[in-house]
């Protein structure tokens, strides 16, 4: 399989900033992609490029193998053949739901249009909504219109710009649910812009993690979660304590990592970038579980809060390390406690730094 | 003092034990309030809804004449009047509105403020500059017949003194009404629908005809309204180039026919039309509401465009600008140059100064009093008296001079009988010719420019402002006095300014309403002009364009103010 967008060393310049540098990934078709990042990103920018409404000073893109933006090449939005979901939905207020939707089908003749309109409005559920205007209608409702206006014309690809930051956080899990189902109904290539990493999870088959303008990681949700490649990465993502480690070389050559809640070996691919003897180590909140050995790890308990079934808990090691440990809800002491935990390290992989 | 606790429909929310005490001893002093705001209210729809009356009044032999004879002519012109503005109005109003606010050409930034400049310019004052100009005598013709040496009926010139030329000066001056809106419309429009529309394949065309338009129109026909408005409400151009319409013809059948009752009764037919265009207005503006987008998330970015592209776009946008202001400017000052200031120009020149700060302080008064009075009662009655008491200032000056002399006469002559019954003595005519009806007739045609400018302070001020003041423990009109009067200052002097330059500008109600022998500058330019005394004229005009220009740099540095906000 062939990739189907390619973002070659984009870099993105106004004037004389630079709002985002070597950026490269590529997607295959049918897959969604997720820029996730803190806002000031830059990930909107690359969106916007992608679109064909900036211009990046460096870099190439590739769409279906035609090259639309190169320093020498600029193909204009309307011609590059992409559906954009907005932020603000951006519906047309002057036309109909139906005018919405088949604002982009002019090339097809007024009974495929209808079809077309009818299909996509039965596939978002809302056939009943034809002859209304956009302001009679609901956040998400208008949200789903969005994305069918955007479908209509089969586009190359789909671009959606924080498509849930205006709903309500009930309707966001549900909405990003039912959006991914609808774009792999439609198997559209897709790309979407947000800052939530539940959104990203919940809708995304890649994810290009972005900070201050570069390309921090790039991979599936659970690659990000298990095996964050930089501090940005680790605490970004889900939650976690990152701690301290010494770098040890064994008697076979091979490079350990030892900590305080244990030791793992550093695998090969990125043993390569150890500058110097430390590194770190996220432990996520799940890894931890309270043991009566009392040879296990022994740490304090600082604080807890009720997550309902579960403790959210603050332990502080004997070197004053801090963890954090979600703990079932039964048998949880006050803190100040001392208590004795165990914590896995499978399939964890340390942070150079 | 009036306190909204004693409103019945507060009384019902209200739960406080000791409440109907309360009440019961401001009910009085809350009463008063509202009986004085009603009155006030009916007391300035009483010349349009006089006028409205006349509507059911049986016509009348010179009523019956009319029909036969030139109602027809009043109409067919009037209607060709209106369609000519709106095609003029239209065509300049949204060119020039699309092309600032979408691209970035030379001259753009000046270009953008000056093409309100116009505004500044009453279409009498133009029509009798460009008659000077362009008529038989005129530097023009002139200088053709020399060039060419053609001799008086040699050649074919546009007869300026036309309806079509009434057409083109009403259309230089009030299509920045157009521009106005559309470009506000244009900016307002969510950047990110235009991108929309790119994304689903849509060019330029596309984007301008199926979104840019069909978005902007209930601005674009809430300006023209405006502007049509302004054109059937026009005396001294179409009477100037004697062009017979509405207005022309209440005039001529009062004074020439001395019918008051074929008068009010053309007064009424005219009445409806503008009540058209105000329904118009509202039922656009209503739907502006929907029209508009949040534009958060991108700011508006022109396309630069160079080259002879960006020249055209530089030579259209400015052309407006040369011929409805800078043209007629230059003439005026060339003129008024040439004359000398003397004792009777300074006389007009107080009379107007008087006049108007007079007109504009009432209003601002009257202004406050309804504005403030609408928001401790916010009722249904009390919003719909404010709209009919400010319904005036569509209505143009002749029908408000008619509705105002018919019912003051009314009073006078009642008076001056019960006067002559009773003492033997008549009192004459107290009202009929004095300043009082002509500054009622301001009030009536502009109290609505006041009460915008008070009501938009007003809104910007959260009522919690009001509730914590009241809970601090001072009563309503305290609160006025302490609370919103300071933080609505400048709203106050707009209001107050807007009026002033309003009042200055005015001419058919001032020339009807006027007393015997008192001028005012536009009056006195007027009939100068009107006498082919052109240049004696001038510093007259050349005043009230120059007042007249400060309203339209005050709209300029608040719109630049809001495009700033807007852009953080």
């Amino acid at each position: 399989m062939s990739a189907h967008l390619v973002l070659q060393d984009i870099a993105i310049r106004y004037a004389t900033k630079t709002i985002v540098e070597d950026i490269s990934f590529a997607l295959n078709e049918g897959e969604i992609g997720c820029l996730l990042g803190p806002s000031g990103c830059g990930k909107t920018t690359l969106l916007r490029t992608i679109a064909g409404f900036e211009h990046p000073a460096h870099g190439t893109i590739t769409l279906r193998g035609n090259e639309v933006a190169s320093p020498s090449e600029r193909v204009p939005p309307e011609k590059r053949r992409v559906g954009m979901v907005f932020q603000d939905y951006a519906l047309f207020p002057h036309l109909t739901i139906e005018q919405n939707i088949a604002f982009g089908l002019n090339k097809q003749s007024k009974a495929e249009q209808q079809q077309r309109v009818d299909a996509l409005l039965s596939l978002i559920n809302l056939p009943h909504t034809k002859k209304r205007y956009p302001h009679q209608l609901s956040g998400g409702q208008q949200q789903r219109i969005a994305l069918a206006r955007a479908l209509a014309p089969e586009p190359d690809i789909l671009l959606l710009d924080e498509p849930f930051s205006n709903l309500d956080v009930e309707l966001r899990e549900h909405l990003a649910h039912d959006v991914r189902q609808l774009i792999k109904t439609e198997k559209v290539t897709a790309i979407l812009v947000t800052h939530d990493q539940q959104e990203a999870f919940a809708t995304s088959d890649k994810i290009a993690l972005l900070n201050d303008g570069k390309l921090v990681q790039w991979g599936s949700a659970s690659e990000l979660y298990d095996q964050p490649n930089s501090v940005f990465s680790a605490e970004f993502i889900g939650q976690g304590a990152l701690i301290e480690g010494a770098i040890k070389k064994d008697n076979n050559g091979i490079n350990n990592l030892h900590t305080e809640v244990g030791n793992l070996s550093i695998p090969e691919h990125i043993a390569h970038t150890i500058s110097n003897d430390s590194a770190k180590l996220l432990i996520r909140p799940d890894r931890i579980a309270v043991s009566n050995s009392e040879t296990d790890i022994s740490v304090t308990l600082i604080k807890k809060s009720f997550r309902g079934g579960h403790y959210l808990c603050s332990l502080e090691t004997s070197n004053k390390q801090l963890l954090t440990a979600l703990l079932p809800a039964q048998n949880i002491p006050e803190p100040g406690t001392q208590l004795f935990v165990t914590v896995s390290l499978s399939n964890t992989t340390p942070i150079i730094c | 003092m009036a306190s909204p606790s004693s409103n019945t429909t507060h009384l019902t929310a209200s739960k406080t034990p000791n409440i109907l005490g309360r009440v019961r001893s401001k009910f009085a002093s809350s009463n008063l309030f509202i009986i004085f705001l009603f009155s006030t209210i009916a007391l300035l729809a009483l010349p349009v809804l006089t006028v409205f009356s006349f509507i059911f009044e049986p016509a009348g032999d010179v009523w019956n004449h009319l029909v036969d004879t030139v109602l027809s002519d009043y109409l067919t012109n009037s209607l060709l009047l209106l369609l000519g503005v709106a095609v003029g109005t239209l065509s300049m109003g949204i060119t020039t509105a699309w092309l600032t606010s979408m691209y970035d050409f030379p001259g753009r930034r000046a270009i953008e403020w000056a093409l309100l400049l116009p505004l500044a310019m009453p279409a009498y004052i133009i029509a009798y500059t460009y008659t000077g100009l362009l008529d038989f005598a005129g530097p023009v013709q002139t200088y053709l017949r020399d060039l060419f040496g053609w001799q008086y009926g040699d050649y074919w010139f546009p007869e300026i003194r036309s309806l079509f030329g009434a057409i083109c000066m009403l259309s230089l001056v009030l299509y920045p009404y157009i521009y106005l809106l559309a470009r506000a419309s244009f900016l307002g429009q969510s950047v990110v629908t235009m991108e929309a529309a790119r994304t689903l394949g849509a060019g330029p065309w596309k984007r301008f005809f199926r979104v840019a338009l069909p978005m902007a129109r209930p601005a674009i026909v809430a300006g023209t309204s405006l502007a049509l408005m302004e054109t059937l409400a026009d005396y001294g151009t179409v009477q100037y180039f004697g062009v017979s319409t509405f207005t022309t013809g209440i005039f001529r059948t009062w004074f020439g026919l001395g019918d008051q009752g074929a008068a009010a009764q053309l007064a009424a037919m005219l009445l409806g039309f503008v009540l058209m265009l105000i329904l118009l207005e509202r039922y656009s503006r209503k739907q502006a509401q929907y029209h508009q987008q949040s534009s958060r998330y991108s700011i508006h970015k022109r396309e630069t465009i160079v080259g002879i592209k960006g020249l055209v776009a530089s030579f259209l946008s400015v052309m407006p600008i040369v011929l409805g202001f800078l043209i007629p400017f230059i003439l005026l000052a060339q003129w008024a140059l040439g004359e000398t200031i003397d004792a009777e120009f300074l006389v007009l020149a107080w009379n107007s100064l008087t006049l108007a700060f007079s007109a504009s302080l009432l209003a601002l008064t009257l202004a406050i009093v309804l504005g403030y009075g609408q928001r401790i009662f916010p009722t249904n009655s009390v919003k719909a008296g404010v709209r009919i008491a400010t319904l005036g200032y569509a209505v143009p000056g002749t029908v408000i001079a008619v509705g105002i002399i018919i019912p003051l006469a009314w009073i006078d002559n009642t008076i001056d009988a019960w006067a002559i019954k009773t003492f033997d003595v008549g009192t004459g005519l107290l009202f009929s010719g004095s300043l009082f009806i002509l500054l009622f007739a301001y009030l009536v045609r502009f109290l609505a420019v006041a009460l915008g400018s008070v009501e938009s302070g007003l809104q910007a001020i959260k009522p919690s402002m009001d509730d914590s003041a009241r809970s601090l423990g001072f009563k309503p009109f305290q609160v006025l006095r302490k609370v919103h009067l300071p933080i609505i200052r400048p709203s106050l002097f707009t209001a107050l300014l807007l009026v002033f330059v309003d009042v200055l500008k005015e001419l058919p109600a001032t020339l009807i309403l006027r007393p015997f022998n008192f001028n005012t500058l536009a009056v006195r330019a007027y009939e100068l002009a009107s006498d082919e005394q052109l240049a004696s004229a001038a510093p007259a005009a050349i005043t009230i364009v120059l007042t007249g220009l400060i309203p339209v740099i005050l709209l300029n540095r608040s719109i630049n103010k809001s495009t700033l906000d807007n852009h953080q």
